[in-house]
């Protein structure tokens, strides 16, 4: 994406075992790490050991990461990236009431808290889980389908 | 324009596969479903004659969706009954 609101970063396949011992060696809580550039130890901040942790689990599997902080706001080409939908259909969210959406002012460019997005994507991938659970309790329970 | 919301009737939550439709059609933000304690009440009676192994079963299928749609309940008064 060319715009610098997210940042989507993809690992090669030659990459993987490498990936693989990133994860393994954060795989304990509370695991630090010192980064070595040149002459300089840098000892990382736990967040940023959790980040790497979490990064390198995605990528491991052959997905991308999205880096988008929640304060940004997104153009509805870029909202439609992180859901993996059309633009139309965030366009129709927008007019739903589902997202919110900012004009700036004399334009017709509208933006959209990426926090908004993101809370958007969570609620949507949690509902499709439970909907998962529902008819597997219903099969369970001997309803037919 | 908001999203059309559905308050479904019980005939139309068997088989499960109508359900699973109306539910995923919810997921996918093209109406929004709403439901009421008597209407998961009446569900549990109305599986159970369907062939629910027991009304237990029956139960732990309502109590997912209640989970799973927790701010998609509306009280009898909002119903007007």
């Amino acid at each position: 994406m060319s715009d610098s609101a997210v940042s989507e970063i993809h690992a090669a396949a030659s990459e993987h075992d490498q990936l693989d011992a990133v994860r393994r060696v954060f795989a304990d809580e509370g695991a630090s790490a010192r980064v070595v550039v040149g002459a300089e130890v840098v000892e990382l901040p736990p967040s940023l050991v959790r980040l790497l942790a979490a990064g390198a689990g995605v990528l491991g599997d052959g997905d991308a990461v999205a880096l988008v902080s929640e304060e940004t706001e997104l153009s509805p080409a870029e909202a439609a990236r992180l859901l993996g939908v059309s633009r139309q259909y965030v366009d129709r969210l927008v007019a739903d009431g589902v997202l919110p959406v900012r004009r700036l002012p004399q334009s017709r460019y509208r933006k959209i808290p990426a926090r908004a997005v993101l809370a958007h994507r969570a609620a949507k991938d949690a509902k499709a889980a439970g909907i998962d659970s529902i008819l597997e309790i219903a099969d369970e329970a001997g309803l037919d389908y | 324009m908001a999203l059309q919301t559905v308050f479904p009737d019980t005939s139309v939550c068997f088989p499960i596969s109508v359900l699973d439709l109306l539910l995923r059609c919810d997921e996918r933000d093209l109406h929004r479903i709403v439901w009421s304690e008597d209407l998961l009440r009446e569900l549990e009676r109305v599986w159970v004659r369907q062939g629910a192994r027991t009304v237990g079963s029956a139960q732990s299928v309502t109590a997912a969706i209640r989970s799973t749609f927790p701010d998609q309940r509306i009280d009898r008064d909002v119903m007007g009954r």
